[in-house]
């Protein structure tokens, strides 16, 4: 009997790996083996197109540079500013969510047209804002000057409103996707706290701001997190949305400059220390929101 | 009662409604200014005075549009197809096989979610020269093979839901593992899978940096790359029509398979929130 249960042991050990084995070698050959590189090649003074295993070892050198170029620290900074939009995008579709989900007609309808942007190609887009919020004949500012508003915002050329385009433009294209993951949210209550909240006469504001919203923490937990990998990684929409940097390097990102440092100028070392030190900023606060997740649910 | 609740119910529809136009606002603009004749887009107005089809003739003339369909098809279906079963089967072992060190093995896979794309792409790169794939379609294929791993996670919380008693059943009537993965769990996670495939199918119909980054040969860019490189030269000389005509080719076919599949997509979406 004893041998027996042992001789299924072994096979469900077998099957196992077998199951598991694809997606394990593709971690290993497309991330952790590319990961360790990386991480070594930021201490060479690697120029890409060379072996990596004949480049030379600068130690700290490429991390003393980086931190020593004002280009780096705006793109920080700029990657850092996109991130406001993640607020303001929970916000919004908090209150579409919760407007959607009240027995409203044609929600169904609704749900499909604001996910609609989510789905759509980024480099489409890119080029359709990119002349929407053109000075010069743009449809914004022509609807912007038709409801009285006098002088409208250069957004493509003012170093102070560019940043707002990439912004307004991933929050619309984000949108539909947390309305949805809320309305899903917001399905998953159970009806029990808010008839126990009306019997006690709570209002219709208090109930969405104590049961609604807090139970809704996991959702929010799973939006921010996914914003900040998303948004650490922004590249394509400035790159396109202003065929470049922006004015004044204002919607130059990480990624970019990671980008161009290595495959335009050749400093694959240099790339490879700006690649470890964005893997290392989303990692660490991927693992912080984990830890805090995993803290609060202990609470509760 | 009933009477305010009727206004607000006119308040929240007219809100919804509007913010239906701002979704749909831009790909409406992109459709109307892609038929204007490119002196008229100063012009007010949405809709074109006059109906000018040129700038389609000429991006199909300048890009071979037919070709970059067919390597986008080629980057997004069976890729996906085969990434497809191979996180089935492991999602399915996760779920309802009990081997040794599964738990971490399942935990060193979620790790790699946590490492962005432009941390790893440039020895990627370099990995993909070394054996001499830049030249060819295989940079965009063999990563998407070996499964993905949002979609083993997302596989396995459902999995969660299906009874340990209907695999035990089948044990005992004498199926392998393979057989109960293809008899019976592919067909209970059908919905699922298909809703998941989809959309990692429209992720990476629209991917953009990994091709500009590994496809080294013109033939083989995806239409997105086309796409771009047609409207950044037409961005120069502000040919906005032609633009709008290279972001409508691009959208098309992504609107189609949402309008086809729309109804999967968002309950896929809603049903992987609530169980997670």
């Amino acid at each position: 009997m004893k041998r027996k249960k042992s001789y299924f042991h072994v096979w469900d050990n077998i099957w196992g790996y077998a199951f598991v084995l694809i997606p394990l070698i593709g971690l290993v050959v497309f991330v952790l083996i590319p990961l360790c590189m990386t991480v070594y090649a930021s201490f060479t003074s690697w120029p890409l197109g060379q072996s990596i295993t004949s480049a030379k070892w600068v130690g700290l050198d490429n991390y003393i540079t980086m931190f020593n170029t004002p280009l780096f620290w705006k793109s920080l900074g700029n990657t850092f500013f996109y991130m406001i939009g993640i607020p303001i995008g929970l916000v919004l579709s908090l209150i579409y969510a919760a407007l959607m989900n009240r027995g409203t007609r044609y929600e169904k309808v609704f749900r499909v047209i604001y996910y609609t942007p989510v789905i759509t190609s980024t480099v489409a887009v890119s080029f359709i804002f990119q002349r929407m919020f053109m000075s010069d004949g743009g449809v914004i500012n022509t609807y912007l000057s038709a409801i009285g508003i006098k002088n409208p915002p250069n957004w493509m050329s003012h170093p102070a409103y560019t940043k707002w385009v990439i912004i307004i433009m991933a929050v619309w294209k984000g949108l539909g996707n947390s309305i949805i993951m809320y309305i899903a949210g917001m399905q998953g209550i159970s009806k029990t706290y808010y008839e126990a909240a009306k019997i006690d006469g709570a209002g219709w504001f208090y109930t969405f701001r104590k049961i609604t919203v807090p139970l809704l923490m996991p959702v929010t937990f799973y939006l921010v997190v996914t914003g900040i990998i998303g948004g650490a990684q922004m590249y394509v929409e400035p790159r396109l949305v202003f065929a470049g940097n922006g004015p004044a390097n204002s919607t130059f990102t990480t990624v970019i400059h990671l980008y161009d440092n290595t495959f335009r100028y050749s400093k694959a070392g240099y790339g490879s220390a700006v690649a470890t030190v964005l893997g290392v900023i989303v990692f660490v606060i991927t693992a912080f929101q984990f830890y805090m997740n995993g803290r609060r649910e202990r609470n509760e | 009662m009933s009477r305010r609740k009727k206004i607000a119910d006119a308040v929240v529809f007219v809100f919804l409604a509007f913010g239906s136009v701002i979704m749909l606002y831009p790909f409406i603009w992109m459709i109307f200014t892609s038929f204007k004749p490119k002196m008229h887009i100063y012009l007010a107005g949405l809709l074109p005075r006059t109906w000018d089809f040129s700038s389609y003739i000429q991006i199909w003339d300048e890009i071979p549009l037919v070709r970059g369909f067919l390597n986008t098809i080629l980057y997004s279906v069976p890729p996906v197809i085969v990434g497809t079963f191979v996180s089935a089967g492991a999602a399915f072992a996760f779920a309802k096989i009990n081997f040794k060190g599964k738990n971490i093995i399942f935990l060193i896979l979620l790790s790699g979610v946590m490492i962005p794309f432009p941390s790893i792409m440039i020895p990627q790169f370099v990995l993909f020269s070394r054996f001499n794939m830049l030249q060819g379609p295989w940079p965009m294929i063999l990563p998407k093979l070996t499964g993905n791993v949002l979609m083993i996670f997302f596989l396995r919380q459902y999995l969660n839901y299906v009874p340990d008693s209907v695999v035990e059943a089948a044990k005992i009537d004498g199926c392998n593992y393979f057989e109960i993965y293809r008899r019976i769990i592919l067909p209970l996670i059908t919905p699922a899978l298909a809703a998941h495939s989809v959309l990692w199918f429209i992720g990476s119909w629209n991917d953009y940096l990994a091709p500009t980054i590994f496809i080294k040969n013109e033939k083989w860019q995806p239409v997105t790359v086309m796409v771009a490189k047609f409207n950044e030269q037409y961005a120069i000389n502000t040919h906005v029509p032609r633009m709008m005509a290279g972001s409508v080719m691009l959208l098309v076919p992504v609107l189609v398979i949402y309008g086809i599949f729309q109804k999967w997509i968002i309950e896929s979406v809603m049903f992987t929130s609530v169980k997670e």
